[in-house]
């Protein structure tokens, strides 16, 4: 890893821990953004910039929006316990919090240390193999969607030649949830 | 807001940054380049990264962009609510004309081979499907949610 990645991963990290302990929501929703912008960088760098446009877009760009429309809607910028503790930035830690978060980070981080190391010579998405020798399924796409469908971007030729079924079943839940928000807000008449 | 009221500039912040001539000319400046950056990810998604979700995406951030700078009552009175659900509408709708086409003309489900046009402009097609359908998904939750029930119009 290299020094700006280091800081990346740094800034991330540090951005995670911060956000649920602290107590000012807007300030919560601000750290999000940010830090999955620096997440996106993390992409860049990565030599993923298909999913660093989803990631600047969707995650630091309308997911915030949308908290912040809802905590507007709800409980409008104040904590509920705003006024009794005021003076203090940061959120005690729940123990029983942690210890979900914790049952969830340990097979996570079991997983992740399962992982081959980046770039290494024998690992199936270096070499294209799976131990057992077959070829790997993002070996053929890489290999030979050029050759079949003519688009340099493999990740397109993936996603609407290869795998249109899926990329149709992801549009149809997308249409289901603008569906039933205009059902449950009462605006079925736009349809 | 529990009385049901639209939501005009509800809070101190939001009304703050629509008062800033500073960011209302930035997001000015800024929406033209936006849009042509999503439909230039839409359209070129096949040779060069990007594509349709991507593309989408970026071009509905435009509309909240000018509704933090402007705010949210002006932009919705701009926006046409039924064209944004025809949008969606209208990306599903063409998707599907291609999925179950490929049927029709003797091929599987999205057999994109079969059509008499070439694969890259049927891609073409599919993805301007997939970014319209994003796009008015994406600026539909964003004003249908900040609007609440029945439009704000009744609690």
């Amino acid at each position: 890893m290299n020094p700006l990645e280091i800081a990346l991963v740094a800034f991330v990290i540090t951005g995670a821990l911060v956000l649920p302990l602290t107590r000012d929501l807007v300030g919560a929703i601000v750290t999000f953004a940010v830090l999955t912008l620096g997440t996106a960088v993390i992409w860049v760098l990565l030599a993923a910039p298909d999913v660093a446009l989803i990631e600047a877009a969707v995650g630091a760009g309308v997911i915030s929006v949308l908290f912040v429309i809802t905590v507007v809607k709800t409980t409008g910028f104040r904590d509920a316990d705003d006024e009794i503790e005021s003076d203090r930035r940061f959120r005690p830690i729940s123990l029983p919090t942690l210890a979900l978060v914790g049952a969830l980070a340990v097979p996570l981080g079991y997983a992740f240390l399962a992982l081959d190391p980046v770039g290494a010579a024998d690992a199936p998405a270096v070499s294209g193999t799976f131990p057992t020798g077959e070829r790997t399924p993002y070996a053929f796409y890489i290999e030979e969607s050029l050759e079949q469908t003519g688009f340099p971007n493999a990740v397109v030729a993936v996603l609407v030649v290869y795998r249109g079924l899926d990329t149709l079943g992801e549009l149809i839940v997308a249409f289901a949830a603008a569906v039933s928000i205009l059902i449950v807000l009462g605006r079925e008449d736009l349809l | 807001m529990s009385d049901g009221k639209p939501v005009e500039a509800p809070s101190r912040e939001r009304s703050d940054v629509s008062g800033s001539p500073v960011v209302r000319t930035a997001s000015r400046t800024v929406t033209p380049f936006v849009i042509a950056f999503g439909v230039y990810l839409t359209l070129f998604g096949t040779s060069l990264p990007g594509g349709a979700f991507q593309g989408g995406v970026v071009m509905a951030t435009v509309v909240v962009l000018v509704a933090m700078a402007f705010g949210f009552t002006p932009t919705q009175a701009w926006l046409d609510e039924r064209a944004l659900a025809g949008l969606f509408v209208l990306g599903a709708a063409i998707f599907g004309a291609v999925a179950f086409g490929a049927v029709a003309l003797g091929g599987d489900v999205l057999e994109l081979f079969v059509f008499p046009l070439s694969v890259e402009n049927m891609v073409k097609l599919v993805e301007v499907a997939i970014a319209a359908l994003v796009t008015g998904v994406v600026i539909g939750l964003f004003v249908w949610l900040a609007d609440g029930v029945h439009g704000g119009k009744s609690t």
